[in-house]
């Protein structure tokens, strides 16, 4: 007995979580509309984080694979940042302003390219051909490395790296209809009216006779086409 | 003087108060009565049951309207039905029909007058029906066991069959007494609306007043 009421109740579960969402789609709308519009409001008017742009140098190291590596680092190495930092009379420590440089190899080749990025895009320029033009110059102090090209200077980038304008509503519309989903979970487990005929049923031990339906509705009022030749009228007799 | 926002509200709720049974004989709705007519015929065995209690748990359900179109309905079929309002705090059953309620229920308890004279005989089919009555103060001690008892017996022996509606189960103690003296309950359930702690509550209570739950009717809001 209680096993096939288990069949039962898994059967309709899917059903019924359709059904909960389903009655309390207002709810799910309502709240989505409101995180979105909210989403938006941040977006527009309180969000004010700055922007990056980002450019990038070339330049070319004529040395083997191993020896590039360590070139390559030298690039960031403090002695040089400080150096940058004094030219450019910049405020940051050149521990920052060397998270600011990505130096990476371009495929498989002696090019390497120096990414930088900043808040100012005329800044980022300045850094990475002041850090080209100084790695060139130092390195032949440092190590004794003379083969550094200069390939192409930076340009000036006026497209923002980080422009996320249109994520944020993206997930705000997505968190609100979860956000949704969930109220209306949490409202119908709140609700404790009785919903199907099977619970009453099952609470009364006796059947359900009869269903009436909301007499305020038009259409039921309506005469049933269907049945009409039956003529189902009722009359009234006196005998 | 009742203020004017409880005005307006009876009037909304006699807007919704409508035979439908009566005014759309084919309609959807008038079938569904009919289905449930149907059901309550199969439920009495061989036509022993005739006095059914119309209840439910709490006020607002639909129970009046319910049983109203049910009598309707049941009149139709050439029955002789008779429609007690045995709701005192709350009668409404007059309103619904439109007719006077100057003498009904609570005359033929305190013996005043007696059956014949408080039924008021509608045109429709066989329906009879006694309203609630003028107001009582003390309708507990008016539908006291022995009375009620005494009264359904005789009638009885006039109709085919007998259809109560009555106060709530929860909000009042009447119900239980006339659940103990009817043939059958019939509880009306407000889908939505009806709570399940509610529904558990009156079936107890029924079991207590060892009235015999027959069936439910569901109201769809």
């Amino acid at each position: 007995m209680n096993v096939k009421k288990d069949v039962k109740r898994k059967e309709i579960d899917l059903k019924e979580y359709f059904d909960v969402i389903k009655n309390r789609i207002w709810v799910i709308i309502i709240i989505t509309i409101f995180t979105t519009s909210a989403g938006y409001i941040y977006n527009n008017f309180f969000k004010n984080d700055t922007l990056l742009y980002q450019t990038s140098t070339r330049i070319i190291i004529g040395a083997d694979n191993e020896y590039m590596k360590t070139l390559m680092v030298m690039i960031k190495d403090p002695t040089i940042m400080e150096k940058v930092k004094n030219v450019l009379h910049l405020s940051r420590s050149s521990e920052e302003l060397a998270k600011q440089i990505e130096v990476l190899k371009v495929d498989d080749s002696t090019v390497v390219s120096i990414s930088v990025t900043d808040t100012d895009p005329k800044m980022a320029v300045s850094i990475a051909n002041e850090t080209a033009r100084i790695f060139k110059n130092e390195i032949v102090n440092i190590l004794k490395f003379k083969d550094v090209q200069l390939l192409s200077p930076a340009k000036e980038n006026l497209y923002p790296i980080n422009q996320s304008h249109n994520n944020i509503i993206k997930i705000t519309v997505a968190l609100g209809i979860v956000f949704g989903i969930g109220i209306a979970f949490l409202l119908d487990s709140l609700d404790g009216t009785i919903k199907r005929e099977s619970e009453i049923e099952e609470i009364l031990e006796v059947p359900v006779i009869g269903l009436v339906s909301n007499m305020n509705k038009k259409k039921l009022l309506n005469d049933r086409k269907k049945y009409k030749n039956l003529n189902l009228k009722g009359e009234t007799i006196d005998i | 003087m009742k203020p004017l926002i409880f005005k307006k509200r009876e009037l909304k709720n006699l807007k919704k108060r409508n035979l439908v049974t009566l005014s759309h004989p084919d309609s959807i709705l008038s079938d569904q009565f009919r289905t449930i007519r149907a059901n309550i015929y199969f439920l009495t065995e061989e036509r022993k049951n005739k006095v059914f209690l119309i209840t439910s748990t709490e006020k607002g359900e639909g129970k009046s309207t319910i049983t109203a179109n049910l009598a309707v309905s049941m009149a139709q079929q050439k029955e002789k039905v008779l429609l007690i309002d045995a709701n005192l705090r709350e009668a409404v059953i007059h309103t619904i029909f439109k007719i006077p309620n100057s003498i009904g229920l609570t005359n033929v308890l305190t013996k005043q007058v007696s059956l014949e004279e408080a039924v008021f005989r509608t045109d429709i089919g066989n329906l009879d029906i006694l309203t609630s009555g003028s107001i009582s103060y003390n309708p507990v001690e008016l539908l006291a066991t022995e009375i009620v008892q005494e009264l359904l017996n005789k009638i009885v022996n006039v109709y085919d069959i007998v259809l109560i509606d009555s106060p709530s189960v929860l909000e009042f103690t009447e119900s239980r007494v006339i659940a103990n003296q009817c043939d059958g309950v019939v509880l009306v359930i407000n889908r939505g609306k009806t709570e399940l702690e509610k529904t558990i509550e009156a079936k107890r209570i029924l079991d207590i007043a060892h009235g015999k739950l027959v069936g439910a009717i569901i109201n769809e809001k």
